[in-house]
């Protein structure tokens, strides 16, 4: 147990270190472009020169926790990046389309226009790529949810993004696409029109020549192409000649639809072709009110053809239509700022963790602990039933749960501690530092489970194999087991690995690079005196609330992940104890 | 590609400098138009055109000339299940130990690799509530993570999305996106050998590759992709790698109206 600290890992030790070289320099200046980046959140400040500590970004750590707790009422879990505009948790379809079939109820649930505008911001602007959506639909479902909810648009913003798709009398639905077509060009005049902007003459040209050129025929053998060029043309209010031809177009078109399948491409056009009708002068037969019987599903919804759950479009549309057998169903789990993208589930405890760690040093945690351990007990915990071997994604669940149990207090934390399988070092190698340190972490609630991971000969307890560089990751499962094995040669070498990393005070390397994750765990490993946060902004790692991986990229993150804010929190407090481990 | 070539201890050092030089290609090479002969992925199915292609991906659509939809998704199916069946279930690699083993692909010291399919499918074999018309969604992506986890390898990715309606007959546009997601513990990790124009972005305990194209009246989107990495930036700071997962979604375009789709699956999570 007296290995010299700087030494191998095991898993590569020096011969491969000077093997790995080369190759990763080729690495690096290939990835130089997609390093790693902002951390999520508010928008950033100007950079500054000289490395000077200035005031910076800070987010409110109360409002953006009640953003991020989405709740169904009964059970209750967190989303991180509730304030990114990149990586934003919320699914802009979802919550457009549920905004609009709350509208049609009395009891509507609640969501702030001004906590939605913080992510929806970009969409308004068609830049939200992760939304999954072409920058018209995006543009069209941002405003729609923030006049819904009871917000406003920003017009100019809007008015300028529409312009960039419009190419003469019609839109594209995205600037990089060839042509324009009638949908996109009726959706970008249905926002227009929707906030007042002027709709450029070319574009009621082009729409009244395409009634023009229609035909009834065509109208009947594909109402689809038509359907839209009728919408633009009852938004633009058509008049004379172009309305009368409009009608008959209308009247072609639902007879046509009518011999469609009940499905949602056919409910959503008879929607707009029934809103569009009463301006078009055209008189449409009814929509039969039985058409949706035997379509509908469990929850009352009509869904994409397929699915076990309604879709929010496809049902808003049987609803107006007058779908008899169609109820408005629950309004689902959701956050005062929007519903969660359908992905959200897979990092919720991780998320959770860490907002229980930020509620902790907010005081705030009492407000969601009943449908959190409801959520534990119920969904969370069960699913962790298999015994060992853990591979690293049990291993990190069962540490996160355990940090969210502890959070919500020592009863919880029994139970959870009684009901997970054991855990143990069973098919963990020495070398494997992650592994090691997210089992240590596991073990710290059971006496039980110390006495059996800190067994002599664990590889809990195991030097570190001679040759290679000294590790953060390895230092800080060294920390983790000599805090839980209370064996002091472990921790004099956990700090003897962080000081070879250590590259200033607070402030730690991964590899070569000066890394944020990298200093928090060195920082929770050797307790400096100095304050944290001000070495790690005067290094360029931090400004105000913005933290990202390297230097200099706070001016480019667009917000702060619940982790990095609970860091924060517990490094300004003082309380470096608390700096890991938060979630992972 | 790469990983599974060669033994011994210095088989990260050979799949890191493949995989880089692979990389610096891609990005030396213009997407064409039209091009036949891709090394991305397995011959394409009759029916399907390539649209876009370059030494590492291709983006194919469907031929005018197609009318049973159902019967060319179905082809495109089996054709991925006939690749998985050949590459077949991943076994243990047993290596040499006079290295010391490593958990890497080549040295493994008589442990197993952690090399599985991540298949998703959305209303694949639809009892269909709605009518005729299914919006589809399918992938498959062949991860490769060593015993130790200490990086992930998305090779051979292909995914489809198609709207199987008859009336009407073709989506005004198709927007399909491929995304590839890993979770890490401790250090954060470089993606190499993303599609051109993909977006990808790396945090402390996350890392993503998204890829999107856009594909105008058609019913059908396909995406083959050879290889995209997840590794540590260096030989000492291993992170173990966890949440790994694929998805592929579809955002289907009928006049004013989108409608999405997305499916998605995972590893170690």
């Amino acid at each position: 147990m007296s290995a010299p600290a700087r030494r191998g890992n095991g898993r590569g030790g020096a011969g491969r270190r000077a093997r790995w070289a080369p190759a990763l320099a080729v690495v690096a200046a290939v990835t130089a472009g997609c390093a790693p980046s902002g951390t999520g959140g508010a928008p950033a400040p100007a950079p500054s020169g000289g490395g000077a500590v200035r005031s910076a970004a800070r987010v409110d750590a109360r409002e953006l926790l009640r953003d991020s707790w989405v709740t169904d009422g009964r059970r209750g879990w967190f989303v991180d990046g509730a304030a990114s505009a990149d990586r934003s948790p919320f699914s802009l379809y979802e919550t457009a389309w549920r905004l609009r079939l709350a509208a049609l109820n009395p009891g509507r649930p609640a969501v702030d226009p001004e906590r939605l505008r913080l992510w929806a911001r970009p969409a308004e602007r068609g830049r939200s790529d992760s939304s999954g959506l072409p920058p018209v639909a995006q543009i069209d479902l941002a405003v729609d949810a923030l006049l819904t909810a009871g917000g406003t648009a920003d017009r100019a913003d809007v008015g300028r993004a529409l312009e960039a798709l419009r190419q003469g009398g019609g839109y594209r639905t995205a600037p990089s696409a060839a042509r324009t077509d009638p949908g996109s060009t009726a959706v970008a005049v249905r926002v227009l029109t929707r906030l007042g902007l002027p709709v450029p003459v070319p574009v009621r040209q082009a729409d009244a020549a395409a009634l023009e050129r229609l035909s009834a025929r065509e109208a009947a053998t594909a109402p689809g192409e038509v359907v839209p060029v009728l919408q633009t043309a009852a938004l633009l209010g058509a008049t004379g000649a172009d309305r009368t031809r409009a009608a008959a177009l209308a009247t072609a078109a639902a007879r046509a639809l009518s011999a469609y399948p009940v499905e949602p491409v056919r409910l959503a056009w008879e929607g707009v072709l029934r809103d569009a009708a009463p301006r078009l002068g055209a008189r449409l037969p009814a929509f039969p009110a039985a058409a949706c019987d035997g379509h509908v599903l469990p929850d009352g919804g009509i869904g994409l053809p397929g699915a076990r759950q309604g879709d929010p479009q496809a049902t808003y549309w049987a609803l107006r239509l007058g779908c008899s057998a169609v109820r408005v169903p629950a309004a689902g789990a959701h956050s005062r700022a929007g519903w969660p993208a359908g992905q959200t589930g897979q990092t919720a405890l991780s998320a959770t963790a860490a907002a229980l760690a930020l509620a902790r040093g907010t005081g705030r945690s009492a407000e969601f602990a009943g449908p959190l351990a409801r959520q534990v007990r119920e969904v969370w915990l069960p699913r962790e039933r298999r015994p060992a071997p853990y591979d690293t994604a049990r291993l990190v669940d069962r540490v996160d749960l355990r940090l969210v149990a502890r959070a919500l207090g020592g009863a919880l934390a029994r139970e959870v501690d009684r009901g997970l399988p054991a855990p143990s070092v069973r098919g963990v190698r020495a070398a494997d530092d992650a592994r090691l340190l997210l089992t240590a972490l596991d073990a710290g609630d059971s006496p039980a489970a110390r006495r059996t991971v800190c067994a002599t000969g664990s590889p809990l307890r195991a030097a570190p194999a001679a040759g290679g560089g000294a590790s953060i990751v390895r230092a800080t499962r060294l920390a983790a087991a000599a805090g839980l094995c209370h064996d002091p040669a472990l921790a004099r070498r956990a700090r003897a690995e962080a000081a070879a990393v250590r590259a200033g005070t607070a402030l730690y390397r991964s590899g070569t690079a000066l890394s944020f994750e990298a200093s928090v765990m060195g920082t929770w490993i050797e307790r400096p005196r100095a304050d944290a946060v001000t070495a790690w902004t005067r290094a360029g790692l931090c400004e105000g609330d913005l933290c990202a991986e390297t230097p200099a990229r706070p001016r480019t993150a667009d917000g702060t992940p619940l982790r990095t804010l609970a860091v924060l929190t517990a490094a300004r407090s003082g309380d470096y104890g608390a700096l890991f481990p938060v979630s992972f | 590609m790469g990983i599974t070539a060669g033994h011994g201890p210095s088989r990260r050092t050979v799949a890191l400098t493949v995989t880089a030089a692979l990389t610096l290609g891609g990005f030396a090479l213009g997407v064409t138009r039209g091009a036949t002969g891709s090394t991305a992925a397995a011959a394409t199915v009759p029916g399907t055109v390539v649209v876009e292609e370059d030494a590492h991906g291709k983006v194919l659509t469907a031929d005018s000339s197609v009318r049973d939809k159902r019967a060319l998704v179905d082809a495109v199916h089996e054709q991925r299940r006939e690749k998985e069946r050949q590459t077949g279930t991943p076994t243990p690699t047993p290596t040499p130990t006079a290295t010391g083993g490593g958990g890497g692909h080549g040295d493994q010291t008589g442990f197993p690799v952690r090399d599985q399919w991540l298949d998703s499918a959305k209303t694949r074999k639809a009892a269909v509530p709605g009518g005729q018309g299914t919006l589809s969604a399918a992938g498959a992506s062949y991860v490769k993570v060593p015993f130790m986890e200490y990086y992930a390898i998305f090779t051979d990715t292909s995914s489809d999305v198609s709207w199987l309606g008859e009336r009407p007959f073709d989506a005004d546009s198709i927007e399909h996106t491929d995304t590839w997601d890993v979770g890490s513990v401790g250090a954060p990790f470089w993606v190499v050998g993303a599609p051109q124009g993909a977006t990808v972005r790396s945090t402390g305990s996350n890392a993503q590759a998204s890829w999107t194209t856009t594909v105008k009246d058609n019913w059908y989107s396909e995406h083959a992709y050879d290889q995209v990495a997840f590794y540590p930036p260096n030989q000492d700071d291993y992170s173990n790698v966890f949440r790994i997962s694929h998805s592929v979604t579809g955002t289907f375009q009928f006049g004013s109206s989108f409608y999405t789709v997305t499916t998605r699956a995972r590893a170690y999570s």
